[in-house]
């Protein structure tokens, strides 16, 4: 008899086990954004009993409706913008040489992965009044007055394209990749010229691919903060600065609520249909991890694919020529930006290394990113490993609550966390700000593991098991080899995502505790010092790293 | 190519005359490489013309070349005469069945039989009716509603056809487009495609690997192997006149006996290295007495006999051993050793037939016409 026992206990253990895995990923999630995402919405309905006038005054007061308005225009423009451009860059990264299109892959995934303020940045200071454009323009007597490309529409425009055209680039440059060449040659010869192979072939073709991208720049887009923040003007508010600036200025925090709500059911409303259409497998495939299949496809080289290419370059160029434009810049001399410098120095770097308040930031951000990427790796692997062994409805929804984060924009998320810790007293501790970056980066640790766990034969685990190792020794020498490239993949992630927000650090740090990227927000805003221009350069080299090196994890994962 | 049957037509085969295509010196090379080489091929209006050869001999350059889908590095390609070097592929009026037959997956059957169509501005009802009478002749009326990852290959072989031939093409185009089907399936196509090629009457151009498959359907075949062309001719004077060992081994088996020329002239004799005289019917121009040369025989030729053969001087005898034999249904194929080569031996399953065991000694027999010296 107690040889039946005994499994069946064991097998009760097994049962539950997946869920402890995942458990503290999702109490984490619970406590520190649901319920405070709760509190919001209680907060947003109850000022002194129930009422809803802050929903009301979103829709009735001016100022609130064109803040909405503008949202969705400069949300729309964007992804419309990000789906033109992509098409020849992607199609230029598909049909050309093996070499010429690793090229390409990095050109759109180093900006990828470099803070969206450092980019920021970069554009700010190619595109202001005096900069390096209008440098250039006033210089070959093409116009007469500097041109005003930024603080406006086009600022906004620019900046947001840059930052979320990836988005589309990846699974179209997929999507192209698998795409059979012969089906566009068939309706050629069926008697289809270029424009019709390209609207009723390859269109629709590669059209899940871009709806999928598009939804996801667009669901990024309505929450953006920094970018319209610094490169917009006051005709460009958008809902992310209303929250921001109820909650830090006006210290109205029933309409910050509202407006995070109304933003929160919006982004999960469109998440909602991303997932009934694509699956979250398409989220990850999108992060730049995956790697398209399929030979490159090609054609008759006529005057119509010239164009494409060259478009397809013009659009290379406007990913990496900020990235590039800040080495030189930084090793200026002169105290004022110019391109190329007059002289070369090592100045500003040195200026950077030299100054207690940056040094202080950079201690800060690094503290903060060696606790989140610690604790986002652990808890991360733990919930993947049990996401892995649960099956069908629980583990669909388990997986959409665990990468939440991912999908919710970060100013919600910075909001609910700042209405979490207030009573807490964690507000202005890098503990609070590194349990923020934790819930951020869970998400990454969370996709990489699951796709080196994919790869995991489970079978592996059972010849383990009936060799007569125990759960442990299973883990240490069966399943961490086949999965560390993935656990370490993710950790570089996290770091990332910790390192370069600026959101969650404006809500929830002071003066002495701020990080890096928050002192230079601070900088930006008022006027770009060269010693801010440093740093990007020195965060471009880091995000190159950590490209790198993420590169170097995943050959040795599919070995 | 007139014959009509009465539901001919569906497929109003008086507008498919098909045009010649002539290709004059075509070479392509890729990155250096020669993926055709020199290609002389002159396709008369109307008939099925069948591009042979094993993977990478050329033929799908040929017809990539053909449709426009890439352009010669040498020479032209020319269509009733007109050289098409300036015209796009889509302008060529040319129906291609693809290998995979590239169906348009987003589009149900009828869309991809009308896309074509669409293409040349047709009216609305045209189309439909067009549409109509493609589907009914490749047998899929009904079918309009479907997606290609519905139907089997075999039809979506026949919608890649239906899709071709609306467009009354000037030449059809088709890549190994049975490859992937089974036997049966593949068996019963080929009847429908001859069938169908005498409906409608238009200019075929067919590349296979399958020499059983160029026998059956062509009126023409071209063999070409590392892109040059071996020979062009009917199917029954490749099989039975090959110019050259590469055509003799590939068209059927062909048994090949190396030795030297004993005696050029009108009765061609090869010698083996054991001294044995052999004589045949034809030899390839050129090879003089002493040249190394080697007789080809075809299995069906050789007959196997337990006695000594009545002596005839143009029978040529050789003793030789049973070395094994192999049951193919209607026929058995019997290796022998003599002469110390293998020859190949096809004797048909008759009642009463008894096959020799492995040992037997016996006596190989040919009609010198039967056989050929070729150039080693």
């Amino acid at each position: 008899m107690a040889s039946t026992v005994a499994p069946s206990a064991g097998l009760r253990l097994a049962a539950w086990a997946p869920l402890l895995a995942v458990a503290p990923t999702v109490v984490l999630l619970v406590v520190f954004f649901a319920w405070p995402v709760g509190g919001l919405l209680v907060n947003s309905l109850f000022d002194g009993g129930f009422n809803t006038a802050a929903y009301i005054r979103l829709v009735e007061a001016p100022v609130y409706r064109v803040a909405l308005g503008n949202t969705l225009m400069i949300a729309g423009l964007v992804t419309a913008l990000s789906i033109v451009m992509a098409y020849p860059l992607a199609y230029l990264m598909a049909s050309t040489s093996r070499t010429m299109a690793q090229l390409l892959l990095f050109v759109v995934l180093l900006p990828f992965w470099t803070s969206a303020l450092v980019r920021t940045t970069a554009w700010i200071v190619l595109l202001q009044r005096n900069g390096v454009v209008n440098d250039l323009l006033l210089g070959t007597g093409l116009v007469d007055q500097p041109v005003a490309f930024v603080y406006n529409l086009s600022g906004v425009l620019i900046g947001m394209t840059h930052v979320l055209m990836p988005f589309v680039v990846l699974p179209l440059y997929a999507a192209f990749r698998g795409f059979d060449r012969t089906l566009a040659q068939a309706a050629e010869g069926l008697g289809a010229r270029p424009p019709s192979v390209f609207l009723r072939i390859v269109a629709p073709l590669t059209a899940p691919g871009v709806v999928a991208g598009g939804l996801i720049v667009f669901m990024n887009a309505i929450g953006y903060y920094i970018t319209p923040a610094l490169m917009g003007g006051p005709g460009q508010l958008m809902i992310a600065q209303l929250i921001s600036y109820n909650i830090q200025e006006n210290l109205d925090w029933a309409m910050a609520a509202a407006l995070a709500i109304v933003l929160l059911a919006t982004t999960l409303a469109l998440f909602w249909v991303f997932q009934r259409f694509f699956g979250v497998d398409r989220l990850f495939g999108s992060s730049g991890l995956g790697s398209g299949g399929g030979g490159p496809i090609g054609g008759r080289h006529g005057g119509g694919r010239w164009a494409l290419v060259v478009a397809g370059l013009a659009v290379g160029v406007f990913l990496i020529a900020p990235i590039l434009v800040v080495f030189p810049m930084s090793l200026g001399k002169s105290p004022f930006l110019a391109f190329p410098p007059d002289e070369y120095s090592f100045r500003w770097f040195i200026n950077f290394f030299e100054t207690r308040k940056w040094l202080r930031a950079l201690g800060n951000s690094l503290e903060v990113a060696v606790m989140a990427v610690t604790a986002a790796t652990v808890l991360g692997t733990l919930a993947a490993i049990g996401l892995s062994r649960l099956g069908g409805r629980l583990r669909s929804v388990l997986e959409s609550v665990v990468i939440l984060p991912l999908i919710v924009p970060v100013i919600v998320l910075a909001v609910a966390l700042y209405y979490a810790f207030a009573p807490l007293g964690l507000i202005g501790t890098t503990y609070g700000l590194a349990l923020g970056h934790t819930l951020l980066a869970l998400p990454f640790v969370v996709i990489t593991v699951r796709a080196a766990l994919k790869g995991f034969d489970p079978n592996l685990e059972l010849a383990a098991r009936g060799l007569g190792a125990a759960w442990p020794t299973i883990f240490r020498r069966i399943m961490l080899p086949a999965i560390w490239p993935g656990m370490a993949a993710g950790a570089v992630f996290a770091f990332i995502v910790s390192f370069d927000d600026v959101v969650v650090a404006l809500f929830i740090t002071n003066i002495r505790s701020r990080t890096l990227p928050k002192l230079m927000f601070e900088g930006i805003a008022h006027q770009i010092d060269p010693t801010i221009v440093a740093i990007a350069a020195l965060l471009i080299l880091v995000s190159l790293l950590v490209l790198l090196l993420n590169l170097v994890l995943t050959r040795s994962g599919r070995r | 190519m007139t014959a009509q049957t009465p539901d001919a037509t569906l497929a109003e085969p008086q507008s498919l005359a098909g045009k010649s295509v002539s290709l004059e010196r075509l070479s392509k090379r890729y990155a250096g490489i020669r993926a055709l080489d020199s290609l002389d091929l002159a396709l008369p209006a109307g008939a099925f013309c069948t591009l042979l050869g094993p993977s990478g001999s050329g033929k799908t350059t040929v017809l990539k070349l053909v449709a426009g889908f890439e352009t010669p590095s040498e020479g032209a390609v020319r269509i009733d005469g007109r050289d098409v070097a300036a015209v796009p592929a889509s302008a060529r009026n040319i129906g291609m069945v693809f290998q995979n037959y590239a169906l348009f997956p987003h589009m149900s059957v009828a869309q991809n039989v009308a896309f074509g169509l669409e293409m040349r501005r047709l009216g609305r009802a045209e189309v439909a009716r067009r549409v109509r009478d493609g589907l009914a002749l490749v047998d899929l009326a009904g079918y309009d509603d479907r997606l290609p990852r519905q139907l089997s290959g075999g039809q979506q072989q026949r919608v890649a056809l239906a899709r071709a031939l609306v467009i009354r093409p000037d030449i059809l185009l088709m890549d190994e487009p049975l490859g992937a089907l089974d036997k049966g399936l593949r068996q019963s196509l080929q009847v429908e495609l001859k069938r169908l090629h005498a409906r409608v009457g238009v200019t075929v151009l067919f590349v296979t690997h399958d020499q059983e498959e160029a026998l059956h359907l062509s009126d023409l075949v071209a063999v070409l192997n590392h892109g040059r062309l071996q020979q062009v001719g009917p199917p029954e004077a490749l099989y039975n006149r090959p110019e050259n060992t590469f055509v003799a081994g590939f068209l059927g088996d062909c048994t090949l006996l190396p030795g030297t020329v004993a005696c050029a002239g009108d009765r061609p004799v090869l010698r083996l290295a054991d001294g044995t005289l052999l004589a045949a019917g034809r030899i390839a121009p050129g090879l003089t007495a002493g040249a190394d040369a080697v007789l080809g025989v075809r299995p069906e030729s050789v007959a196997v006999s337990p006695h000594v053969p009545a002596a005839a001087d143009t029978v040529n005898r050789l003793p030789a051993q049973v070395d094994t034999a192999i049951f193919s249904g209607n026929s058995y194929r019997i290796l022998l050793h003599a002469a110390g080569q293998t020859v190949s031996a096809t004797l048909p399953n008759t009642r009463n037939r008894t096959v020799p065991p492995p040992g037997t000694p016996v006596h190989l027999t040919f009609t010198h016409t039967d056989a050929f010296i070729l150039a080693a």
